[in-house]
């Protein structure tokens, strides 16, 4: 007999209090204690100890002939008591569930490294798709679960919950007078994910019914840290990360021809006066012949450059024409994004506390791009008796940014420079973008009829962000009695973002320069009770029955102040404004009030039924139509404990859910209202009727929604499977529809539409190998939905939104998602030999459609998750590819690039023309007579109208990808070599993200959305920065 | 506790009702902005004051369905029934009631004049009544309207001065009374060939009672709207590509020197080629090039045919009056261009014509073309002073008004077809960006002569309207399938109902 002492770890090194060790086929058995430790008494030889701890994969362990040894644990994720949160933050079996959600632990969060919460979260989750918006610097994300349901393009987001109280998703997009709109970033997206304990998505109505109005769309449920209950000692936990970004892909330049026209250029002032310098295009002369030409940066005679237009006209002396291939390229700079967290936390008797603070600090891919996010949270639970329990959640975020940069086509993007950049032009010679004399009056550029230097465009013309955020709740639990339990809760999320817009002088589009200010107060408070009652009637039947209410308080104030023009340069304050200030504001404020309630039956812990009923009171509809009640059920049934199942069989459930969901609009939408315009000369005040006809007798929205599911487990859980079926159907819509602005109205709210989605999910888990010191295991998340609007009216096309001719739109007995626009005309008669051929005209080009045609869809027909982690001792490697199958994408980048002769393909033709494949009518409209097209035109102009702007068709791409999303590599320290430290576990790791992009598209990486105002336009491409490819190296050290 | 739910669901940003005060320069700003912003994107190439040097589809006749200048009529329209709905009844207001048809009938006859008919009698009541499919009224219809409309106003507008917010007269009501039968004139003489028994009738009426029909009698009189700094004029805050897209057109250039007509100096800048500024005393200094070429063709055009000598350098700005900030700071001017809805200058033309054609009896044919002609040479002359552009003002200045006149091709001396073909070449220049009305003359007229461009795509023929917008297809789908059975196809090349040469 011998004495054996060691320790009990879990996945991340830290003890593990309460394990249970026993010695095989015998009744010896210890508990581990405070810090994991223990001591066992051996037999003697062939000694295996069973090493389990709820939540974690039983271990067995052979010890024989050791007498110290450390045991680490895996978690469960398929265990079967496995505890999740659902609505209203209440804890709930998984197995009891009767509708489809699925979890992401800490560690599949953090492991991203990502900077915005939602990123972090793609490809992990089965119908839940979520595309970046390509603005880098924490911009806003697209979420949508099963697809788009609603016909405002902005009501399509799932509701977002943190520890039981709603926080805000919105982006609140702005731009003024003439500036472009700045992606801001999507409120969710600045959680720490430090702070994370897990999130859990509940995807349909079932799930969500009692979150009500807004998580029609379903919910993602965010439960944060707390302080850990078993251990009593002060956890300190820190980490510090670096992460290197670089662009990921960028268009395919060409590199023969540079600027100008008729293979012709030569600058003089960069506004017409030399050979087509104020031409911005690259169809000018053939790059690395030996020309020599005067361009922007050749000398002067006088020793200044080419482009100082306004201090010199001194002849410029022709400098080599040479192609650049990388113009575009050196523009973009490594992106370094620094973040550090520290954490304590404690427990007791008393209760528990955890206080986090994070500082992130990114510096972006554009130059002078930056955003600084400081998040302190804290989290506490006070036992004041054994019956009354108080928490409280409280998290502040300060968010600041001195420059985020302009999105969308005009002067102010970029890629909108870019798209129009001379494939000769030096970028570095733009760096010092003053004419010399005359810094901070006027820029130097290469072309001064379009467009602005890019350096002065980053440097200059900057949009800075200063954002405080408050989130958070207090809570009291009173535990009544042993079947009474009673909850207050009051929650409250507001923010002040404040924004500052600066253009300088001799800015293309403000001479004068301009200056704006935006202050943004947004508040929502939610207060909650919630009465349940608990209770065993016999021995097999459970009840518990609910009910509460719920009154949501929305209010949002929005500020927005121009100086048109500024007197001095480079002073930004409204006291240096040339003309009259310019001040517009907009308030609005909802309410809701709720009732809800549920009841939930058991029977033997094999079959279980909830039935949920809430009912809405919205100050948003019209007396009469303002109270509206839905319902849900849902019932589930292990299959497993019912029946005698095969061996191999560990688990099956069934389930089944049926809810509605009701919702409302946005406030004041029921009356006219005669809107502020800018004054006439800063005097003479002008107000104008609304062009929306409202509507004074809306009727709430509903959505239903049918589920079914299968949650098998094979093989002690070694394979898993979760199937989900879903058809919902949501109804009434309120919807801004298109009418003829003849009426004196362009637009006029009704109640009409319905979109039906239809989709499967999967979710197969493996574990193909599991030894001592190895384990793979491998996910699988698949989804496919169909939406259909099954019923709209015949005549109705509603618009959802619209980019450059591409229009989002819902017809009777399409999708939700289908794009329409202008195509090519084809001969449409089946019996022509020509049949399918582009129809061309008399000179040569092919000819457009006058309708909007159906281009494709944005949504993919499926997607596909597949994440691996294996792990061996003490390292771990986990990699994700991401599948996005089908949709289609309209790109404004192809358009315009093949417009101005920059992309490889419009090299096409350039010295012989161009002869378009088709055919040209030489007979009638009514009788036509097809014959081949031999019309030659030159590539210049065929380009420009093969690629017409409203044309979808010539600008559409396959939106299908697979990415390399997510590829990490951990070590955790063996507690060998720190035991002598003070620190328990450290950890460190590096993770790459989106490191390879299988796509056919040859310009942009296509998950990609345009965006416009506070809208995130699915499906559409417009001048979008490319999405960059990252590497993180971080190390995790907990005392 | 829901009784409070109605309280705050009251929208409080904006007001539910206006005053006609604050409705009214609302209606004539965007509708001015509107017919400046056409008038040079249609208005002015498709006439050929300009030519196009870049992004040529709209000089090769390449149109597409145009959302303006419909969408923007009947944004305004709304507004303006709104004034008359709250005015009509009132007694103390008939001077705004007058003032809303006389915008009300203006704004129709644009957007008829574009696009032929259009919804009217059933049109702006989406709110009123519902009716969201307006159906289109034959563009005879809608003339009868506004000229009726017209005839009313010119008995209301007799009040005192008592409105304000006006930023076409700033109140002034005996202007309007001028302006509501000046328009009155400009519609008839538009309707003359299909209905010359109206336009007879109404012509003669205004004409022999110039006390209870009073009209344009000098320049002051004319309607036009003044911009500042912070509304400055349409061409003012263009990025300085985008004007310089339109230059001089050879068929302005070559009929101007034709006529030693110093008026050049204010249309068209020196090239830059000439090194000569904003001005030069020397004609050749000018230089246009030829409406309708394609892109290419456009930006590599010489006038000089010497490959060497191609290009923008080599071909005149429009005129420093029209010019950006961002094309020359020193130079432009924010507020020196009006956008000008009728001259006092076109209405002697209309006169003059009117007397020509034996449609009036008042007056003399050659008294109100010489009139026309100085009013112009006058109007451009203040502008250019206003400016501040003092070597083109001493030009101006300068010109023997009574030499040009004088001159053969100017001197209102021949048969009648050779004199309304001088009417109508003089017309056409004082015309220059006013909005559609050189289109709609030429429409009406044939003269003087438009010569598609070498590269324009329309079969030889100069688009004679819009294509509705691609909206209304679906908004309001039977209606308007209705209007083109009625009408003729949807195309460009559909003449309107007045328009018969």
């Amino acid at each position: 007999q011998s004495m054996l002492t060691g320790t009990v770890l879990d996945e991340n090194q830290v003890p593990l209090p309460g394990a249970t060790v026993v010695v095989k086929g015998t009744s010896n058995g210890v508990a581990t204690d405070f810090d994991g430790n223990f001591s066992i008494e051996l037999t003697g030889s062939n000694d295996i100890l069973l090493v389990s701890y709820i939540g974690y994969i039983k271990k067995e362990v052979d010890v024989t002939g050791k007498s110290a040894t450390i045991i680490s644990l895996e978690p469960d994720s398929q265990q079967l008591d496995e505890v999740v949160v659902t609505a209203l933050g209440i804890e709930r079996e998984k197995k009891s569930l009767g509708y489809a959600s699925q979890e992401l632990n800490n560690d599949e969060v953090v492991q991203a490294r990502e900077p915005n919460l939602l990123n972090s979260m793609s490809g992990k989750v089965a119908g839940l798709q979520i595309t970046n918006s390509p603005t880098g610097l924490g911009g806003s994300a697209r979420v949508s679960i099963r697809g788009d349901a609603s016909l405002n393009i902005n009501g399509n987001s799932p509701l977002f919950i943190v520890d039981g109280t709603p926080i805000s998703n919105e982006i609140v997009g702005s731009s003024g007078s003439g500036t472009q709109s700045v992606d801001y970033g999507n409120g969710a997206s600045e959680i720490n994910p430090q702070d994370i304990e897990s999130i859990n998505v509940l995807k349909g109505p079932a799930a969500a019914a009692l979150y009500g109005s807004r998580a029609a769309n379903g919910a993602i449920i965010i439960t944060t840290k707390k302080g850990k209950s078993q251990s009593s000692k002060l956890g300190i936990s820190f980490n510090t990360g670096v992460t290197i970004e670089n662009v990921l892909m960028l268009p395919d330049w060409q590199n023969e021809y540079g600027q100008g026209n008729n293979q012709q250029f030569a600058f003089v002032d960069g506004s017409g006066s030399g050979i087509a310098d104020g031409v911005d295009e690259s169809w000018g002369p053939r790059l690395d012949t030996g020309l020599m030409i005067p361009q922007f940066d050749s000398p002067r005679t006088d020793g200044t450059r080419g482009g100082d237009t306004f201090v010199s006209d001194a002849d410029i002396i022709p400098t080599p024409w040479v192609s650049q291939p990388d113009n575009t390229k050196d523009f973009f700079e490594t992106g370094i994004t620094k973040t550090n967290s520290i954490a304590i936390s404690k427990s007791g008797e008393m209760g528990n506390m955890r206080l986090s603070f994070q500082n992130l600090d990114q510096e972006g891919t554009l130059p002078n791009t930056d955003l600084k996010r400081n998040t302190l949270s804290f989290s506490g639970t006070m036992n004041v008796s054994d019956k009354v329990k108080v928490n409280a959640n409280i998290n502040y975020v300060k968010t600041d940014s001195d420059n985020r940069p302009a999105v969308g086509y005009g002067t102010e993007s970029i890629m909108y420079l870019f798209i129009w950049y001379g494939r000769q032009l030096n970028t570095n010679n733009l760096r010092d973008y003053w004419q010399p004399g005359l810094e901070g009056t006027q820029q130097f550029n290469y072309n001064y009829n379009y467009h602005d230097n890019p350096y002065f465009t980053m440097y200059e013309n900057t949009n800075a962000q200063d954002k405080d955020r408050i989130f958070g709740n207090v809570s009291l639990t009173y535990d009544i009695n042993e079947n009474w339990k009673l909850l207050l809760r009051s929650g409250r999320d507001f923010y002040r973002d404040f924004r500052v817009r600066k253009r300088a002088f001799s800015t293309q589009r403000f001479p004068f320069g301009t200056y704006q200010e935006d202050n943004i107060f947004f508040e929502e408070s939610n207060s909650d009770v919630l009465l349940s009652y608990d209770k065993n009637l016999g021995e097999k039947f459970k009840l518990n029955v609910s009910a509460g209410g719920n009154q949501l308080r929305q209010k949002q104030d929005f500020t927005k102040s121009v100086a048109p023009q500024l007197i001095n340069p480079g002073v930004y304050s409204f006291n240096n404004s040339r003309q009259a200030v310019q001040v517009s504001s907009n308030n609005s404020e909802k309410r809701i009030n709720s009732l809800y309630g549920y009841a939930r039956f058991s029977y033997d812990n094999v079959l279980f039924m909830d039935v949920t009923g809430r009912n809405d009171w919205s100050s948003t509809l019209p007396e009469g139509n303002n109270s509206y009640f839905y319902p849900s059920v849902t019932l589930s049934a292990i299959a497993s404990d019912i029946f005698n199942m095969p061996e191999w069989v560990s688990f099956a459930k069934v389930r089944a859910a049926y809810a509605e969901v009701g919702n409302d609009t946005d406030a004041y939408r029921l009356r006219s209202f005669y809107q502020n315009e800018t004054p006439f000369d800063g005097s003479t005040p002008i107000l104008t009727e609304s062009s929306l006809i409202p509507n004074a007798d809306l009727k709430p929205e509903i959505t239903g929604s049918y589920e079914f599911g299968l949650d098998l487990r094979f093989f002690q859980s070694r394979v898993n499977l979760d199937l989900t079926y879903y058809d919902s159907a949501t109804k009434n819509q309120i919807i801004n529809i298109s009418t003829d602005i003849a009426s004196g109205y362009s637009s006029q709210l009704i109640n009409a539409g319905e979109v039906r989605n239809y989709g499967f999910e999967a979710i197969a888990n493996f574990v193909p190998v599991l030894t001592d010191n190895f384990k793979w295991s491998s996910t699988f998340n698949f989804a496919t939905n169909k939406s259909e609007v099954t019923d709209l009216g015949d005549d109705i096309q509603f618009t959802l939104t619209e980019s450059n001719g591409a229009f989002i739109q819902a017809r009777e007995g399409g999708s939700i998602s289908a794009i329409y626009g202008r195509g090519f005309q084809r001969v449409e008669d089946e019996n022509s030999e020509y049949f399918g051929q582009m129809i061309i005209n008399n000179q040569g080009i092919p000819e457009r459609t006058d309708d909007l045609v159906y281009q494709g869809d944005y949504a993919p027909d499926f997607t596909l998750g597949m994440q691996n982690t294996f792990k061996y001792k003490n390292i771990d490697l986990g990699f994700l590819i991401d599948t996005r199958q089908g949709g289609i994408v309209v790109s404004r980048t192809k358009t315009i690039g093949s417009t101005s002769g920059q992309l490889q393909e419009t090299l096409v033709g350039r010295e012989t023309g161009i002869v378009a494949e088709g055919v040209v009518n030489t007979g009638t409209a009514e009788s036509p007579v097809y014959t081949p097209n031999t019309v030659n035109v030159d590539a210049r102009t065929f380009n420009n109208r093969y690629y017409e702007r409203d044309n979808v068709e010539a600008a559409k791409y396959d939106a299908s990808y697979t990415k390399l999303r997510e590829v990490s590599l951990g070590y955790s320290f063996p507690q060998k070599m720190i035991q002598q430290l003070p620190i328990s576990n450290a950890r460190i790791s590096v993770t790459g993200r989106n490191l390879i992009l299988w796509t056919e598209n040859p310009h942009f990486d296509p998950e990609t959305v345009g965006v416009s105002g506070g809208t995130l336009q699915p499906g559409i491409e417009n001048m979008s920065y490319p999405s960059s490819r990252s590497f993180t190296f971080n190390l995790q050290v907990n005392f | 506790c829901t009784e409070d739910f109605e309280t705050i669901n009251i929208n409080p940003n904006y007001p539910a009702s206006a005053q006609p005060e604050l409705l009214l320069p609302g209606i004539q700003r965007e509708m001015a902005y509107n017919w400046g912003s056409q008038g040079w994107e249609e208005g002015f190439t498709v006439v050929q004051y300009g030519a196009r040097l870049q992004f040529t589809s709209g000089d090769t006749y390449n149109w597409s369905p145009s959302g303006d200048p419909y969408d923007n009529a009947y944004a305004s329209l709304r507004d303006v029934e709104n004034i008359i709905r709250d005015t009509r009844e009132n007694e103390d207001a008939q001077n705004y009631y007058g003032v809303a048809l006389v915008m009300k009938s203006w704004i129709y006859s644009y957007v008829t004049d574009a696009y032929g008919d259009v919804p009217y009698s059933e049109a702006t009541s989406g709110i009123e009544n519902g009716n969201v499919t307006p159906v289109f009224d034959a563009q005879s219809t809608i003339y009868a309207g506004i000229l009726s409309d017209l005839e009313m106003a010119n008995t209301l507008l007799t009040d005192a001065d008592n409105i304000s917010g006006d930023i076409f007269y700033d109140g002034d009501i005996a202007k309007w009374r001028k302006f509501a039968n000046s328009l009155r004139l400009r519609l008839l003489m538009r309707i003359s060939d299909v209905d010359n028994a109206t336009a007879v009738a109404g012509m003669t009426q205004i004409t022999s009672n110039p006390s209870l029909y009073p009209i344009f009698e000098s320049n002051d009189d004319m309607t036009f709207v003044e911009w500042n700094s912070d509304n400055p004029q349409p061409k003012y805050d263009t990025r300085s590509g985008s004007f310089d897209e339109v230059r001089l057109s050879q068929t302005l250039e070559k009929r101007l020197k034709e006529l030693g007509d110093n008026r050049l100096y204010v249309f068209a800048q020196p090239t830059s080629n000439s090194e000569k500024g904003i001005f030069s005393e020397d004609f050749d200094d000018y230089v246009g090039m030829p409406n309708g070429l394609d892109d290419e063709a456009a930006l590599g055009y010489s006038p000089t045919g010497n490959p060497d000598e191609s290009g923008s350098n080599f071909i005149s700005r429009l005129g420093i009056l029209l010019g950006c900030r961002a094309c020359n700071p020193e130079e432009a001017s924010a507020t020196a261009s009006h956008t000008i809805i009728m001259s006092y200058s076109e209405l002697q033309f209309i006169l003059a014509e009117a007397a020509e054609r034996g449609f009036i009896t008042s007056g003399d044919a050659a008294m109100y073309y010489e009139n026309g002609i100085k009013a112009s040479f006058e109007y451009y002359t203040e502008r250019v002073a206003a400016g501040g552009w003092s070597d083109i003002t001493n030009a101006m200045q300068a010109t023997d008004l009574d030499a040009y006149v004088a001159q053969d091709a100017v001197a209102f001396t021949g048969d009648s077809d050779d004199n309304l073909a001088k009417i109508a070449l003089q017309k056409w220049i004082s015309l220059f960006y006013t909005g559609f009305e050189g289109w709609s003359d030429w429409r009406r007229t044939g003269m003087p002569e438009v010569t598609p461009g070498p590269d324009a795509v329309n079969d030889g023929r100069v688009p004679v309207r819009f294509q509705y917008p691609n909206s209304v297809k679906s908004t309001n789908s039977e209606n308007y399938n209705a209007a083109v059975q009625n009408m003729g196809a949807d195309n460009i090349n559909t003449k309107l109902w007045w328009d018969v040469y």
